[in-house]
């Protein structure tokens, strides 16, 4: 049997939100204690004080989750809040672990994480996912989601995000207990009698022709068809009739990203900053020689995302009730749909029935389940479904 | 000595010397720079060649002179040549070759003999500039192929952990499967083991019953016999005698059984056979009376006792006599009726030695291996009939143990059978 407490608090007391989060966790389960608690909190808070007060509010037996961009449950929805999912369940068998120095050296961080995780000596709980939370601000989380892969040996499906810090980019953490970590990965194994379902989608769309990749330097994009990449996104942005200005390009690159041709699909990256000589510093690597396409999205097909990252969550659950869900979506996404990110909400939380809900924003989001080839995305709905 | 024009353009050919090259001809034209541009076999746009600037400087100049190269022919406008000034422009002129490519000139005014020259060769230099600008966007696509590799190679090694842990699974499960076997096939041993002590214990029951059946009913016929004939004897008092004598045998006998079932009932149930020592200082005086009452109930044959030299014991002369009575009694019924029983003590160290022998036929091996067990009988020397129920050697035995003694027998056709008993001279519990 399992049961869902979700929580949402808009307390601006660090301390006096943990405690309301851990009370109204307390209170929805009946004064019992959760085996886990995941909980995403703004860069607003003293992440210390809020962890402490709600570990000691509600006596959780595993603690973990990571700072955010957006908190949301069913019925809530803001920034610099927090909220919390917590789980108690008959059904699941959880386990924490912790890896530091992602950015130094990912295979030894994912052994670390992977060295408490008990999958592979119980054979009563085997469907075997992992919540994983790791500073964004790190970097590597493509490596660190691949190490944990070949740590597991690919007997875990992967879901989560890299902490969010209110869309500043300055830093970011993961929660570990009451430590509020950087550099740091934290994950926590699920181990459960019934599977869980994963689903990721994203509404990203060619919005113009392929474009050479005549010249780049790692993340920074430095040509396009032998013309400088500001150029292209310039002439983008007048044929599109957007606005862009090079001075400050977020708002338009929050809409407008880009996708390397794959030839089975696109692989997003997005534009981060426009530098001096015309190039654009982005996210991850644009290899020279690639075709890339500038992608576009609508709040409509934003939310058939969500929409579709449920229906495939939902469609892994193998028939089973759904009872709650945490789902995660691009910081990007929230910025340029504003309020109808709302809508996006809605659209899940339909899908979803009585299902409890909550998530937050991410900086990159994880999905290394099955059918998944790669485990972190951008601008990617990623949604984890738990059955009753 | 000067290159020829075409010397230039054949150095352009050479991706290693196509910068420098690309200076000399553009010199020798009389222009400030020159450019070829070739279409993107995918893309259908024009892109620079490989050696050449990848990046120019940009601005709608050389967009709209590259869109204009769409179409064959001569072009001209003005584009930019400074990254930092895009005011600073120069004139350009491209020519579109055959195959698409384009010959770009910017700046000065090109040398028209020199430029017929360039404009002739170019078709072939453009063909193998395409060719290098395919390599290189094969070598985009490798590149973005190769995210996919590793992390096909990432499931691989993957996969590989995931093969190695079922392969080390199914040899635990193999393991555990022999083992579970082995137990199984252990468990049923001990199945038909047990079914046949059952089935083994069944069977003495019935024999026990029916023993008990019949030996019973021996000296309770006697007796009713003996009564019938005691009713009708007519008070001769030697008859009479002899009819209360046959009576007092058949009820000893019944009394003997009755007896030894008690004793048989108590041990069984775990309780032991208790004992209450008392001091014996005379070995003879115990022995003696033992072996006369057994001389009188066998009045045909002799018991010789033999006795050393032996101390005070602390044993309880009760149990201790029903010991003698049966080891006497056994080596009389087995004995032949020709032959003397031997019944001797002697002290040996802190132990007494009791031995009781008889000649009578060798006990069988398979009966010996089993002789103190309950109901466990032999045959009579002379009739071949079995008598008693068969725990009368248990008892002793366990009396004997009771005392903290040992008891054991040696038969052979030569020697006979003798029963050893040995006992401390201080039976436990002895004040």
């Amino acid at each position: 049997m399992t049961e869902t407490a979700v929580v949402y608090t808009a307390l601006a007391s660090s301390e006096e939100a943990g405690r309301d989060l851990g009370a109204q966790i307390s209170g929805a389960l009946k004064g019992a204690a959760p085996g886990a608690v995941i909980v995403f909190a703004s860069a607003r808070y003293d992440y210390g004080a809020l962890l402490r007060a709600l570990e000691a509010a509600c006596l959780p037996g595993c603690l973990m989750g990571s700072s955010s961009a957006g908190e949301f449950t069913n019925s809530r929805n803001g920034e610099g809040t927090a909220c919390a999912l917590a789980i108690r369940s008959s059904d699941m068998l959880f386990s924490l672990g912790v890896g530091r120095g992602v950015g130094a050296d990912r295979r030894t961080a994912a052994a670390e994480v992977v060295s408490s995780f008990r999958g592979s000596s119980t054979h009563s709980f085997p469907f075997r996912s992992a919540l994983v939370m790791t500073d964004a601000l790190a970097g590597y989380t493509d490596d660190l989601i691949d190490q944990l892969t070949v740590a597991t040996s690919g007997m875990y499906q992967f879901f989560g995000g890299g902490g969010g810090d209110d869309g500043r980019f300055r830093q970011t953490h993961v929660f570990v207990g009451h430590e509020a970590l950087t550099d740091a990965v934290v994950a926590l194994e699920m181990l459960s009698t019934k599977p869980m379902g994963v689903g990721v989608s994203h509404g990203w769309a060619p919005a113009g022709p392929g474009m050479r990749v005549t010249e780049a330097q790692g993340m920074r994009l430095v040509s396009l068809n032998g013309m400088p990449a500001v150029q292209m996104f310039r002439e983008h942005a007048e044929a599109t009739g957007q606005t862009f200005d090079p001075a400050d390009p977020l708002p338009f690159f929050l809409h407008n990203i880009i996708g390397i041709d794959t030839g089975v699909g696109h692989r997003l990256r997005v534009p981060l900053a426009v530098n001096a000589d015309g190039s654009i510093a982005c996210a991850s690597d644009i290899p020279t020689g690639a075709v890339v396409f500038i992608m576009k999205t609508t709040a409509g097909s934003a939310i058939e995302a969500a929409a579709g990252a449920t229906r495939s969550a939902l469609a892994g659950l193998q028939g089973h009730k759904p009872h709650a869900a945490l789902f995660f979506d691009c910081v990007a996404t929230r910025l340029r749909m504003g309020e109808v990110f709302g809508v996006e909400l809605s659209a899940v939380a339909e899908l979803l029935g009585s299902a409890n809900l909550v998530g937050c924003n991410t900086y990159g989001q994880i999905a290394r389940a099955e059918g998944q080839f790669g485990g972190f995305h951008n601008c990617t709905a990623v949604v984890c479904v738990l059955p009753e | 000595m000067r290159a020829s024009t075409l010397d230039l353009v054949a150095r352009l050919a050479d991706a290693a010397d196509r910068g420098p090259a690309a200076a000399a001809l553009a010199e020798r034209l009389g222009v400030d720079a020159l450019l070829i541009f070739v279409r993107d076999v995918q893309l259908s746009v024009l892109v620079p060649a490989p050696g050449f600037p990848q990046t120019l400087p940009g601005g709608p100049s050389w967009r709209a002179l590259l869109r204009r190269c769409a179409h064959a022919g001569a072009h001209v406008g003005d584009v930019a040549v400074s990254f930092s000034d895009a005011r600073r422009v120069s004139p350009a002129r491209a020519w579109v070759l055959t195959d698409g490519s384009a010959v770009v000139l910017v700046g000065g005014a090109p040398v028209e003999v020199e430029l017929a020259l360039v404009l002739q060769a170019a078709p072939l230099l453009a063909a193998a500039l395409r060719g290098e600008q395919v390599a290189l966007a094969a070598a985009g696509h490798i590149e973005v192929a190769r995210v996919a590799e590793r992390q096909a190679r990432t499931l691989a090694h993957a996969l590989d952990g995931a093969r190695a842990d079922l392969e080390h699974a199914l040899a635990e499960a193999a393991r555990l499967g022999r083992e579970r076997v082995i137990v199984a096939e252990s468990l049923q041993k001990k199945s038909e083991e047990a079914l046949q002590s059952a089935e083994e214990t069944a069977q003495l029951r019935e024999r026990f019953i029916a023993i008990l059946a019949h030996d019973l009913r021996t000296p309770l016929g006697a007796i009713l016999l003996t009564a019938e004939a005691l009713l009708e004897c007519g008070g001769d008092a030697d008859e009479l005698v002899d009819h209360a004598a046959r009576i007092r045998r058949s009820g000893t006998r019944i009394a003997r059984m009755v007896d030894d079932l008690l004793d048989f009932a108590r041990t069984s149930a775990g309780g032991g056979m208790p004992i209450r020592p008392r001091p014996i200082d005379d070995l003879a005086a115990f022995f003696g009376p033992i072996v006369d009452e057994m001389g009188t109930a066998y009045p045909s044959r002799r018991i010789t006792l033999e006795l050393g030299p032996a101390p005070r014991v602390w044993w309880d002369s009760d149990r201790m006599a029903q010991v003698l009575s049966n080891l006497i009694g056994n080596a009389l019924t087995h004995g032949p009726e020709d032959t003397d029983v031997r019944v001797g003590a002697r002290a040996e160290g802190d132990l007494v030695l009791v031995q009781v022998h008889n000649l009578g036929p060798p006990i069988a091996p398979a009966l010996l291996l089993r002789i103190f067990e309950p109901f466990q009988r032999g045959s009579d020397a002379g009739t071949g009939v079995r008598s008693g129920l068969g725990l009368g050697l248990y008892i002793t035995m366990t009396i004997v143990r009771a005392h903290g003694g040992e008891i054991a027998v040696s038969s052979s056709a030569g020697e006979g059978t003798t029963f050893t008993v040995r006992l401390p001279r201080r039976a436990p519990g002895a004040c």
